[in-house]
């Protein structure tokens, strides 16, 4: 483009732009006359100009600034393209012309159709590369009439779709001209009602579509456009879910894909969370375009785009009040920023009416807030329930009525989410002073200056408390010149760094300091200092000053004066003490030995000067430490030169940390050390050193929690001192917390590779840990860098010694004792030495010897690990009294070694490290997922989670966690997180000996966990038992998923599920969704999310019935991804119990999670609890004392059991063990709760009113221990009390969900029966968790006998319901009979129209769990399940021959082989027939029996009358046989009989409304009948109840074939396709919907595959037929109908109804054929 | 009081730069690039994707570092913005173009997997696309090419972009929607 070109461009551009939108187009077409190209390329431009946005509006360092412009999915109107392959190109019948927008899905265009005469402009969704295809065009199929049918002026229509001839589905719709919301709004400068008048019209129109049930699902800015006219309209509706529909569809979402694909800036927390999307999702992203709208700003604001980070945002985040948020110049929408600060604020009021600030906050205070706050709710029935109501307050607000949304914000301003500095309080790190000159600086001995200065800096401002200043230790590598300060600020975690420079000409001094902020990295104050030299106090007076003013500004006079304090007045003095601390810190011995020179020289200078005495005692201290000199020299000097320090200056801290350590070491001298160390830090609680010197003292006493508290407040002061994490190892070395010494000390070795005491105690706890080798090496480490001395040399020896290596150990200890002339030697080592090497004679000798010479190290020799074996020996408890330690007067002995079944218990891990924050979730969750895995391991028992708890954080002494756990072993471990690695050291202890069994430290990245958690179960599973076997491995092995980030999700779920709070329960369940939503087939996390809701349930937080269902789906879906989990099983079994009619199935999961996991407790907990439901409660209290056994500190075990007892009448035992349980935790709820109706029972009615009071104010669940207070009240008498409570849960009842069971039962204490039983029958229709209970509590004794009372029970299908109330009592022995206050209602007996008790299956325990088992794998009806069932059951009746419903499971199992195995076995009539025929004859009044002849009869006879005896008398032994009702509605089905066979069904869904089978059933039958329509509703019913049903679909794509409905027919067969693969079956489906479709020719060549293959894979021979007979070849048809009576196929029973063989009825062969079949017993 | 070395030579070199003295400009440019590559650096591996710090912020500490401000005007500050956003141009892009070639080395495929390391090269791309673009515009339109580099990258306001350019405040607006709008086109079109 040439520059003429570009001006006469740029001269149409700005007047356009200069013009109202509307009149622009008009302008440049008028401009641009007879040049077409200018035009366009103006018209581009201005386009461009629209499109535009933010782009490049942030500076190139804001990084958001660039990509979210390009990226944006904006529609708008014009573009030019011409570089786009697409323009000119025919889509359909379109021809695209140019693109108008472009999205993550792929770019929309506008097209024109050439249609004769008139001309039509459309917008084309041209879906990019990549997307399933498929998929989009098949739902697009599905739905097409739907959104076409959408027609409202809002709504921007959806014409057509299709695939373009390279196979990309397009998408046409209506094309708008106008712009996008926003952008309207703003142009043309609306405020704030007119923006809600036009934002309510948005919301009309989506009211629109939901009310045709059209959900948006992906409601933008960009998606709603509005006209010159002023009318919005709405693009895109339903195209969401076109295009995405795991964002549409309830349950899975592989989040990161649907992250993508969402705008994560209006997606609500349910989308994020893939969880359902309704109406109210809609609402939501309504609610964040109005926020927008209205406030010009983004309620949210994300650090990245990383799905987690979107999702935490979205869900945990709350935006701020509109009318807050706008007086903020951050957050801005993009388009909102323009120039400075106070600019942008001014052009949003601007372009929102022209107001100020203060109008429109008023505009937005109150109302609007509320309206946008109530839109904006995380919890969708916390939102407006449609956006009706969203749009009907706003037309209240409009009107000025009042409107529904509630304040529940408060007005203030929410604090922002600010980044905080590094450390909360004033933190600062002085780092050595840069001299510019160096190479001259050296000549002239000047060097120290930087650091001497940086040194006395940090000296005088650690005066000050509310600084913590990072002491010179820490600081010192930041000596180079080119340090980067604010880096280095950051490393040492301060918020400030005092950086400067330092240049020195002659006598004059020039300091330049400037004081950063780390965190901003600008500079906070800076300043420069020209002094004569002799100055360099005045220097230090006022740098100190003005920077402590800088950071805490208003000083106190006190605190100036501390600062003010000079610690000499010589300036020769303070140079030479300057000196002598550079020299000090290079922390060589040489540069100690000059250091020490130059502190003499200060003193000889400066008498008087404390600070450099201290310098001196420091000196001989630190060469104890290194054991340069013995100690008691050293300590003798450094005592002498402390206490002359503390005698010139007794407030300086430095003095007293000497002194104190000094007198420790010299005189053993506890009492007085421990005095001068506290008064140190006293003196200067920021002072390192005298934490570090009390720390040792402490460790030395054996009092190691406070020591180690020392070493943290002294890392925290000084995170990057080598020594004091050397402290930190040694510490927890002598704590015999190993694992978290050994992380300490590889930690030190990693950051400091040089330090040579880190290799110490690196080579230390490795030879601990039996890593002998890597222990030699950090020893021989430690020689190279400390030189080869005494010191070095022994600890050397000592790990030799530890390894067996006795020859090189005696050399060394040779090599030392040469030495010993020279240099001293300390004994106390040297005893080390020979303790490993297992000569205690020696290492006594040389202890002894230690004492003789006053070795200071013997201040260890009570706690020191390495002599353990010589405690208890009269000569080293005589060394370790005359030491004068405490610990003497304590000896102990080791516990003796327990016996007994080895148990373990795996404690929370500890956090370590610095980033741990956030992570705490970690040590639980690992302990957690250890647990579950390690429990699968059957040969020991493991602790579960629940149990360890208490020790999170850590156990200080992991031994005595194992003792109250009661414990063999204990496995400990410590976490170390940084950034993207973690780092995890185990062990495996002995309670009983401490000793270590197995170690390891595992290095892992985040993504690894999972490998962590494998190699670590491994490893302590072996270390506890021998060879395990390849079972074992594989169930260690064992991953609940793959998915690291799933886990991660799961763990932190867990972490705040063990919280057991409220809170902490939300927490867990969107973390557990996260889960989900990463990996869709995470049984445990699937588990976890049943569990959660079956707690809502019975807490009674919710109405139960969605809490249970919930559950229940939750746990299904677990149980169907991983039928071998425990917690599946359990928590599916929990969920079912509270179902009415599910009781069998519930215990068979139960049953089924005990032995797949016989170690997991909560599996007993809630099989005792359904025991004692159905009144078995000697059973019950066996199983709950399991749980009590495997999980002894869980109260809520202990809980249950009260629980159990009470129901079994077990008064004095159940209160009890509740008092029990008070004791061990007084503040514990749930134990008065169950005290107190445990009490009533016994009549001491005062101490029930006193425990239920207990209950309200520990229990926080309010309406549950309120009714049990007002049932109290009420038993006691106090009438008019109780009806006050009463009155008061009814009240509660309109707010919040109130158990009706528990209101129930005060009506019931205060004689009001009626109003008890109506709210039973309530707690019964609601299916509330509760009413589980209604067989056996004895509150409900008096109901027992009346009629409607027997209803409810029956109603719930308590097995215990077909006792009566003396058989529980019975059963329940009782031992004090409950005293009544008031006359009893005597109970009736079991009242004559009470269906007969069900005898007694068998008396044979093993045939009874036989059965059970055999019904178990019978229900998992697969042909493998069968066979298994079969086994058992064979068993079973082999045990007991009299077991009759055995025999006639066993029947069933038979006869359903015909249905799953292919083909099946000749026998299996004749078997079930047997089977059943034994049932009858072993006990003829089982309904079982003669419900599986029947069905055997009508299936393998077709004898359908005699099949219809059998029904009939087994529905009149027992009514409610759901069962025999559905099979006798297949066999009137079969006999033509279609009225009865519905009543029939129909009846058997009375009884079993929930069960997806029956409804099945009634859809097969209702197939028969040729009543598709209904058919196809009951089959929905089916696949909402289970929507994996097979079967289900099966009748359903019937139903749609034999309705033309053959879209939907090849729909449900991709999903019976999807669901059971490709199986032969599969194919013949297929070949039957082709054929039924009229696709003959695809449908008989896949038929002829079937056929030809028939002999490898079998396929029955009756769908053979029905195909043929679609295909109309009739002959071939009747062959395979013949063949199939020959095979005996199952279909054939239905033959005379079966629709699908219609078009073979009038053929004389049909007839002949019905006939033959049925023969002598044909039909009627 | 003694004036640093570095600083009194930056400070009269800006002093000569006003003065149109053009050997100035070329001792200053190193000197001030430098300065802010280092400056840019710190800045950079801060961990926060989202820390928008301003170029602004970063230009006003190099000139404090290097100024002697009691000698200098308004003007010459002015200048030492101008250059500092050509300055700014060249770390940026240099910086993002050592980004993308890194990006195709062998480990692309495991960055991936983070979404921002994606976004960060798609950024970088988009970066040396808008630089080659701005190349194109000042082909044509000088001044509006030097408005974007003063706006984009050294981050001044319109105001400080008008007094570094010598021209009213509207008119940069002008001619900054102009060049946006060009350039959006071109950046997308890569």
């Amino acid at each position: 483009m040439t520059p003429e070109r570009w001006k006469q461009i740029e001269e149409v551009f700005q007047t356009a732009l200069d013009l109202p939108p509307v009149e622009r187009r008009r302008y440049i077409v008028e401009a641009c006359t007879g040049d077409d190209t200018l035009r366009e390329q103006v018209e581009a431009l201005v386009a461009q100009h629209d499109q535009a946005g933010d782009f490049i509006e942030e500076p190139a360092f804001a990084v958001t600034g660039l990509r979210s412009s390009i990226e944006r999915d904006a529609p708008t109107l014009i573009s030019d393209s011409m570089e786009d392959p697409a323009i000119g190109r025919r889509v359909g019948p379109y021809k695209i012309v140019r693109e108008i927008g472009r999205g993550g899905m792929g770019a929309v265009y506008m097209a024109e159709r050439e249609d004769g005469e008139f001309r039509r402009r459309v917008a084309i969704k041209l879906i990019k590369r990549g997307m399933d295809t498929d998929f989009i065009l098949r739902r697009f199929r599905n739905e097409r009439q739907i959104l076409a049918s959408l027609d409202h002026p809002y709504i921007a229509r959806l014409l057509d779709g299709g695939t373009t001839e390279d196979g990309l589905p397009y998408f046409v719709m209506e094309y708008i001209e106008g712009l996008p919301i926003y952008r309207f709004c703003d142009e043309r400068n609306l405020g704030i009602t007119e923006r809600l008048r036009l934002f309510r019209q948005v919301c009309d129109a989506v009211h629109y579509a939901h009310r045709h049930l059209v959900i948006h699902r992906d409601i933008k800015p960009g998606n709603i456009l509005v006209t010159a006219e002023g009318v919005p309209k709405l693009l895109d509706f339903g195209i969401a879910k076109l295009l995405n529909p795991e964002l549409a569809d309830i349950t899975i979402d592989p989040t990161a894909t649907a992250m993508r694909l969402m705008t994560p800036e209006y997606a609500s927390p349910e989308q994020v969370q893939g969880m359902a999307v309704t109406p109210t999702t809609d609402v939501y992203s309504l609610g964040v375009l109005l926020y927008e709208l209205l406030t010009g700003h983004r309620p949210y604001r994300f650090l990245n785009r990383a799905p987690h980070e979107i999702a935490r945002v979205i869900c945990e985040e709350k935006p701020m009040h509109p009318s807050v948020v706008i007086s903020r110049p951050y957050d801005l929408l993009p388009m909102h920023i323009e120039g400075q600060e106070g600019d942008t604020l001014k052009f949003l009021y601007r372009s929102r009416g022209g107001g100020s600030g203060d109008t429109l906050r008023r505009d937005l205070e109150g109302d609007v807030d509320n309206i946008v706050m109530k839109a904006l709710r995380k919890e969708t029935e916390r939102r407006y329930q449609s956006v009706e109501q969203l749009r009907d307050d706003i037309t209240r607000h409009l009107d000025g009525q009042p409107v529904s949304a509630p304040p529940f914000f408060p007005v203030a301003a929410h604090p922002v989410v600010g980044f905080d500095a590094p450390t909360a309080e004033k933190s600062i790190a002085v780092l050595p002073f840069k001299i510019l000159d160096e190479r001259r600086a050296e000549e002239t001995g000047d060097l120290y200056l930087g650091l001497g200065l940086a040194d006395v800096i940090i000296t005088r401002l650690s005066q000050l408390r509310r600084f913590n200043v990072r002491p010179t230790s820490s600081v010192l590598r930041y000596g180079a010149l080119d340090t980067d300060p604010v880096m280095a600020g950051r490393k040492l975690e301060v918020g400030f760094v005092l950086d400067g420079r330092i240049q020195r000409a002659g006598e004059n001094i020039r300091v330049t300091v400037q004081l950063l902020d780390v965190w901003s990295g600008g500079s906070v104050w800076a300043g420069q200092f020209d002094e004569k030299f002799k100055d360099v106090l005045t220097l230090e007076d006022a740098i100190t000053s003005q920077v402590a003013e800088a950071i805490v500004p208003h000083l106190s006079g006190g605190e100036r004066s501390l600062l003010a304090k000079r610690s000499t007045d010589s300036p020769e003095a303070h140079e030479a003490y300057m000196r002598g601390r550079y020299h000090w810190n290079t922390l060589t011995e040489d540069g100690f030995a000059k250091a020490l020179i130059y502190f003499n020289q200060a003193v000889a200078l400066a008498p008087d000067y404390a600070l450099a005495y201290t310098g001196i005692a420091d000196y001989y201290n630190f060469l104890g430490v290194y054991a340069v000199l013995p100690f008691s020299e050293t300590s003798a000097a450094a005592r002498e030169a402390a206490l002359k320090s503390v005698a010139l200056d007794d407030t300086l801290a430095e003095g007293f940390a000497a002194l104190g350590f000094a007198t420790l070491m010299n005189e053993f001298d506890w009492e007085a050390s421990e005095r001068h160390l506290r008064r140190a830090i006293e003196l200067n609680p920021n002072y390192v050193t005298g934490r570090l010197w009390y720390s040792y003292f402490l460790g030395m006493e054996g009092r190691f929690d406070e020591a180690l508290a020392q070493v943290r407040r002294a890392l925290e002061l000084d995170p990057l001192t080598p020594l004091v994490h050397h402290n930190l190892s040694w510490i927890y070395y002598n704590a015999r917390r190993y694992e978290e010494s050994m992380a300490a000390a590889r930690n030190l070795a990693a950051n400091e590779p040089n330090y040579g005491l880190g290799q110490v105690t690196l080579c230390m706890i490795l030879w601990h840990a039996g890593e002998y080798d890597r222990a030699i090496a950090a020893g021989e480490r430690a020689v190279e860098l400390l030189g080869r001395s005494p010191y070095t040399l022994l600890w050397l020896a000592a790990a030799h010694a530890s390894a067996g290596h006795r020859e090189e150990a005696h050399d060394l200890l040779d090599e030392v004792q040469e030495m010993e002339a020279r240099r001293y030697v300390s004994p106390y080592l040297r005893a080390m030495v020979y303790s490993n090497l297992g000569d205690g004679e020696g290492a006594l000798s040389n202890l002894e010897e230690a004492w003789e010479i006053r070795d200071a190290r013997l201040a260890w020799l009570g706690v020191d690990p390495q002599f353990d074996q010589l405690r208890g020996q009269p000569r080293f408890n005589e060394i370790l009294r005359r030491t004068n330690n405490p610990l003497a007067a304590r000896i102990t002995h080791p516990p003796e070694p327990a016996t007994g079944q080895k148990s373990v218990a795996v404690l929370p891990m500890r956090l370590i490290g610095p980033s741990a924050t956030g992570d705490e979730y970690l040590g639980v969750g690992l302990a957690d997922a250890l647990i579950t895995r390690l429990s699968s391991v059957r040969r020991f028992v493991v602790r579960p989670t629940s149990s360890v708890l208490r020790y999170q954080g850590g156990a200080d002494d992991p031994l005595k966690a194992g003792r109250e756990l009661n414990v063999d072993f204990i496995v400990t471990g410590t976490i170390r997180s940084a950034g993207k690695s973690i780092r995890v050291s185990a062990q495996l202890l002995s309670v009983a000996d401490g000793a270590t069994r197995w170690a390891g430290h595992f290095d892992a990245s985040f993504t690894d966990v999972l490998h962590l958690e494998d190699s670590i179960s491994e490893q302590v599973a072996t270390a506890l038992v021998t060879h395990l076997s390849g079972d074992e491995r594989r169930r260690l092995s064992k991953r609940g998923t793959d998915n690291a980030e799933a886990f991660e999700a799961y763990l932190r779920g867990r972490y705040h599920w063990t919280s057991l709070t409220e809170d902490s329960f939300a927490r867990a369940i969107s973390c557990y969704y996260r889960a989900i939503a990463l990996d869709p087939d995470y049984a445990a996390a699937y588990a976890a999310i049943s569990e959660y809701h079956s707690w809502l349930a019975i807490f009674g937080v919710m109405p139960p019935a969605e809490c249970l269902a919930a559950a229940r789906d939750a746990a299904r879906r677990a149980v169907e991804l991983d039928d071998t989990l425990a917690e599946a099983h359990t928590a599916l079994g929990f969920a079912l119990l509270a179902h009415p009619t599910q009781w069998e199935e519930a215990k068979l999961h139960h049953l089924r999670a005990i032995e797949l996991n016989p170690n997991y407790p909560t599996a007993y907990v809630w099989y005792a609890g359904q025991l004692a439901m159905e009144g078995r409660f000697t059973e019950s209290d066996r199983e709950i004392q399991r749980a009590c056994e495997l999980d002894p500190l869980n109260p809520l075990n202990a809980y249950n059991r009260v629980w159990y007892l009470y129901q079994g009448r077990r008064y004095d035992e159940s209160i009890r063990r509740a008092r029990d349980l008070i004791r061990s935790d007084p503040r514990y709820g749930p134990a008065y709760f169950a005290l107190s109706w445990a009490l009533r029972r016994i009549g001491d009615y005062d101490g029930a009113i006193e425990a239920s009071r207990k209950s309200l104010e520990f229990g926080g669940q309010p309406p549950l221990n309120l009714a049990a207070f007002g049932s109290a009240l009420a038993e006691a008498g106090q009438i008019e009390e109780a009806r006050r409570v009463l009155a008061e849960l009814h009240e509660l009842a309109d707010k919040r969900f109130v158990t009706p069971y528990h209101r129930a039962l005060v009506h019931l204490n205060l004689g009001e029966r009626d109003a008890a039983l109506s709210l039973l029958e309530q707690s019964v229709d609601d299916g509330e968790p509760w009413i589980v209970w209604l067989g056996v509590e004895p509150q409900f004794d008096v109901l027992r006998g009346e009629e409607r009372f027997t209803e409810l029970l029956r109603r719930t299908r308590n097995p215990a319901y077909l006792q009566d109330v003396s058989t529980i009592r019975t059963n329940a022995a009782p031992r004090s009979a409950p005293p009544n206050p008031r006359p009893a209602q005597t109970s009736a007996p079991a009242s004559a129209e009470a269906p007969s008790a069900q005898p007694r299956p068998t008396d044979d325990e093993e045939a009874h769990q036989l059965y059970v088992a055999g019904r178990y794998f019978a229900t998992r009806r697969t042909a493998e399940g069968l066979r298994q069932a079969i086994e058992r059951l064979e068993k079973a009746v082999e045990r007991d021959p009299s077991f009759a419903v055995a025999y006639a499971e066993m029947a069933d199992c038979y006869a359903l082989l015909n249905w799953y195995i292919e083909p099946p076995p000749a026998d299996a009539w004749e078997r079930a027939k047997e089977a059943a025929l034994d049932a009858v004859r072993a006990n003829e009044r089982v309904a079982d029996g003669h419900a599986s002849l029947g069905f055997v009869l009508m299936h393998s006879d077709r004898d359908f009358r005699g099949a219809a005896r059998e029904f009939r008398r087994a529905t009149e032994l027992k009514p409610d046989n759901a069962v025999a009702h559905r099979w006798h509605a297949f066999n009137l089905s079969a006999m033509g009989r279609h009225d009865e066979a519905v009543a029939e069904i129909r009846r058997a869904q009375e009884i079993n409304p929930r069960s997806p089978v029956v409804a099945t059933a009634f859809a097969n039958v209702l197939f028969f009948a040729q009543r598709y329509r209904e058919a196809i509703d009951q089959c929905n019913r089916a696949l909402e109840l289970d929507p994996g049903s097979l079967s289900a679909r099966i009748i359903l794509r019937w139903a749609y074939e034999a309705s033309g409905m053959c879209t939907e027919a090849f729909a449900t067969y991709e999903q019976e396709r999807a669901f059971a693969g490709d199986t032969p079956t599969t194919r013949a489906k297929h070949a039957h919907v082709l054929a039924a479709c009229g696709r003959s020719a695809e449908a008989r060549e896949t038929l002829r595959r079937l056929v030809a293959g028939r002999d490898k894979e079998w396929v029955t021979a009756y769908e053979i037929a029905v195909i043929y007979s679609f295909l109309g070849e009739r002959d071939e048809a009747f062959n395979w109908l013949d063949r199939a009576a020959q095979e005996r196929a199952v279909g054939l029973t239905y033959v005379r109804v079966d629709p699908r063989v219609n078009n073979l009825r009038a053929d004389p062969r049909f007839n002949e054929l019905l006939r033959r079949l049925n023969g002598t017993t044909g039909g009627s | 009081m003694q004036i640093d070395q570095g600083m009194e030579s930056i400070t009269q070199l800006l002093i000569e730069v006003t003065n149109r003295n053009s050997a100035a400009v070329d001792a200053l440019l190193p000197l001030i690039y430098d300065e802010l590559r280092s400056l840019a650096a710190n800045y950079l591996r801060r961990e926060r994707p989202d820390h928008t710090l301003q170029p602004t912020a970063l230009v006003h500490e190099a000139y404090l570092r290097m100024v002697d401000q009691t000698q200098v005007n308004w003007q010459n500050r002015a200048h030492f913005f101008g250059v500092a956003a050509q300055m700014m141009r060249r770390i940026l892009v240099d910086h993002a173009r050592a980004h993308t070639a890194e990006k195709r080395g062998s480990d692309f495929q495991k960055l991936s997997l983070d979404e921002n390391i994606d976004k960060t090269v798609e950024r970088s791309a988009e970066l040396i696309a808008l630089d080659d673009a701005l190349h194109e515009l000042a082909e044509m339109d000088e001044q509006k090419s030097r408005i974007v580099e003063l706006r984009f990258f050294g981050g001044l306001s319109i105001e400080e972009t008008a007094e570094v350019l010598g021209v009213s405040a509207p008119t940069v607006k002008r001619q900054w929607r102009m060049a946006k709008a060009w350039l959006y086109g071109q950046v997308q079109r890569q």
